[in-house]
């Protein structure tokens, strides 16, 4: 009778967990690998005639040609300091780049007790980065080679968002506005200021803050047709957090947090307060969110309007469906195997992925044929 | 015969040194947050310090491993060096806690894993918690061996 009770018991602690997070949605999809080992490689960007940009952090950027599969080197790539979490990361491409052939890339500059996450635009003419140009740089300069945040996009009204980490030992300067530590800025593509960025008048501000109070911020997505900005960032053992990124908001870091310090210590008791954004979504124990994107691709019309976020621990592409308040968390694509650094959506639809590592893989996900 | 209780005055020292250490960690967050217009009691501040050290097991791991190394060093420069026992051990817990905080400081690139230290006092409250650790050490041998 006993076991017969145990059994049920277990059948429904499944139950529970199934419908709480469920595995592997019904999409038809295959799953193509590149067949090369990147160098920690850390983001892609597709190009309009469907080749792929491939950064790899050491401070390369590969060239995927997708009818021959060959692999070549982009020249003229700034130095960067490839050291612990930093070298060269997010590249994206100007709105206008058919036209005018810029793009953007992000990525960690300077000594190893004196550097900070830096940005700038560069033309890409025959394989190679010309007019290199700094658009934007953090300060003040860190001693650390941790948290840089460093991913980047283009809102509809074609000023570029950065999220720049808090350097890991500065946590507490999140909470100041006279830095750049532990938050999103909001620049326009040669650099200057949008004229309506919220910390224009406020005495000692830096006119680039966007939002402020974050942490490490790996993934940056954006819903064009609602004008709507998604932002992830790393909790420290456990605190994980999706957040709804309003312009002039504090996300709260580190004096509200769901996660304690990697030691075991608490770093603040308080979840919330006053004035401090809850996440939409938080994650404990950690699950270190790496990318993500808003899928509004046509090649998987059931992905519609759902962000997808790529995560390091256990290595994992989640669903995120927000509808009203409800929000559905499912793992998707689960046949990727490793640490996935990140997630983007090509022009036709199709996902690119990259695994972690000095190894590091390419995936392309495209609808089952 | 006494030498049975080294290890007890061993892992006594470690458990004193832990505890401040941990103090002095909380306690940094604490005044910031304070700071912020947060408000901490006292018995917030207790509740706290139960859980931290609940969760200190790393930190005793850590204490231990140094105050091991440091504490076997020790008699050594003593017999070339000979300095009072518990003054000898006063300066091994706090050079050991000293080059242990700057070594994982180095080892994650920079990247301060004991929030409580990033600053002068913290550091060197930290560095005084194994100071402290060493002395009790040292006092406690001085009372059984000769």
């Amino acid at each position: 009778m006993k076991i017969k009770q145990n059994i049920y018991f277990i059948i429904f602690v499944i139950v529970l967990n199934i419908s709480k997070l469920s595995m592997a949605a019904d999409i038809d999809y295959q799953i193509y690998e590149i067949d090369y080992q990147f160098d920690h490689p850390w983001s892609s960007v597709t190009l309009p005639n469907g080749d792929i940009l491939i950064t790899e952090m050491p401070g390369k950027i590969k060239k995927l040609r997708m009818k021959s599969e060959k692999i070549s080197e982009i020249k003229g790539v700034p130095k960067v300091s490839f050291r612990g979490q930093g070298g060269l990361s997010g590249i994206i491409l100007h709105p206008d780049f058919e036209l005018n052939n810029t793009l953007f890339l992000s990525f960690s500059f300077g000594e190893k007790k004196k550097n900070t996450l830096r940005i700038v635009s560069a033309k890409l003419e025959n394989e190679e980065l010309k007019d290199i140009e700094i658009i934007f740089e953090a300060v003040p300069y860190r001693k650390t080679s941790n948290h840089y945040g460093a991913r980047m996009l283009f809102l509809n009204d074609k000023t570029l968002i950065v999220t720049s980490g808090d350097g890991f030992n500065y946590r507490e300067d999140a909470q100041k506005l006279d830095n750049h530590f532990g938050k999103i800025v909001r620049i326009n593509p040669d650099g200057s200021i949008p004229s309506d960025n919220p910390y224009l008048d406020t005495k000692d501000a830096l006119p680039e803050i966007y939002s402020f109070g974050h942490r490490n911020q790996q993934g940056i997505a954006y819903d064009s047709q609602n004008d709507i900005l998604y932002s992830n960032e790393h909790g420290p053992r456990g605190g994980d957090e999706l957040n709804l990124i309003l312009k002039r908001s504090n996300y709260g870091w580190p004096a509200i947090t769901y996660g304690i310090d990697y030691n075991g210590s608490i770093i603040s008791p308080f979840t919330e307060k006053e004035g401090m954004e809850q996440p939409l979504l938080y994650w404990t124990p950690s699950i270190a969110p790496s990318d993500m994107i808003f899928y509004d691709g046509e090649m998987f019309p059931e992905l519609n309007k759902n962000l997808l976020i790529s995560s390091l621990v256990p290595g994992e592409i989640r669903r995120i469906t927000i509808d009203n308040d409800k929000i559905r968390e499912e793992i998707i694509f689960n046949k990727i195997k490793g640490r996935i650094r990140s997630i983007k959506l090509s022009s036709n639809g199709s996902l690119v992925v990259l695994t972690d590592g000095p190894r590091g893989k390419a995936y392309i996900i495209t609808k089952k044929v | 015969m006494n030498y049975i209780y080294i290890p007890i005055f061993y892992f006594f020292s470690s458990f004193v040194s832990t505890f401040l250490i941990i103090s002095v960690n909380l306690s940094s967050n604490l005044l910031w947050l304070h700071s912020q217009n947060f408000h901490i009691s006292f018995q917030m501040f207790f509740e706290l310090l139960f859980k931290d050290l609940s969760n200190g097991l790393l930190f005793l791991l850590i204490v231990l491993v140094t105050f091991l190394i440091a504490f076997f060093t020790t008699p050594l420069i003593r017999y070339f060096l000979p300095i009072k026992r518990t003054l000898s051990y006063s300066i091994a817990g706090l050079l050991s806690i000293f080059v242990m905080l700057i070594l994982t400081t180095y080892l994650f690139t920079g990247a301060v894993l004991i929030a409580g230290m990033r600053s002068s006092l913290g550091f060197s409250l930290f560095c005084l918690s194994g100071m402290f650790g060493g002395f009790i050490f040292g006092f406690l041998l001085n009372k059984v061996l000769k």
